[in-house]
């Protein structure tokens, strides 16, 4: 039963280090701010929701502090995703300018 | 078990490494600042990890204190490159 519950927290965690590794390479690799969120918000829910529910499994006594976090992660990052995206639609987000070092964005974007 | 705890944290420190390059490189303001907010994400994997490997109940205190800041100072960065104030 102990090596049963091992292997299942192991599962969870390494479900939730791949979930970590998409989203940083989605971070990377993808073209504009609002794919990325996109990519982050992956790693903000199941990355560390598969971390958080290996260790609860791992060790039942954090339980109460692990969910604890699990709720405020599940508040916070959808709603720091919003705010993130909503103020690069304002016409102020392009600061410092595009031309600041003679490259445009466009010629910065698909990086 | 360890094994497996001690690879994690090697892998969410190269992960970091990574999104610090994204935060360095831009090329928006919204960039930068995602990438930061996903960097203390990632430092919230380590303290948990780290409450596993150490079985320290204080770790989970930190990564809480940690979510909670980071998410005050994305949403007052955002508004302030956003509308131009924070309030």
């Amino acid at each position: 039963m102990d090596t049963l519950i091992q292997i299942v927290s192991a599962v969870a965690l390494i479900g939730g280090l791949f979930f970590f590794v998409v989203g940083v390479i989605g971070i990377l690799r993808l073209p504009d701010v609002q794919s990325r969120l996109h990519a982050s918000g992956k790693v903000a829910t199941l990355g560390f929701f598969g971390v958080l529910v290996g260790g609860g499994l791992l060790h039942p006594e954090f339980m109460p502090r692990l969910i604890l976090l699990g709720l405020f992660f599940l508040l916070s990052a959808p709603a720091a995703s919003h705010v993130i995206a909503l103020a690069d639609r304002s016409p102020r987000a392009e600061f410092p300018p595009a031309e600041a070092n003679g490259r445009t964005p466009e010629q910065d974007a698909p990086v | 078990m360890t094994v497996l705890l001690h690879a994690a944290l090697i892998l969410l420190v190269v992960l970091m490494l990574l999104c610090s390059w994204r935060a360095w490189r831009g090329p928006r303001t919204a960039d930068r600042l995602l990438a930061i907010d996903l960097i203390t994400t990632l430092l919230a994997g380590v303290m948990v990890i780290l409450a596993l490997l150490y079985e320290q109940g204080m770790f989970l205190d930190v990564a809480l204190a940690l979510g909670a800041l980071s998410f005050i100072g994305t949403v007052a960065f955002a508004r302030f490159f956003g509308e131009g104030s924070v309030f």
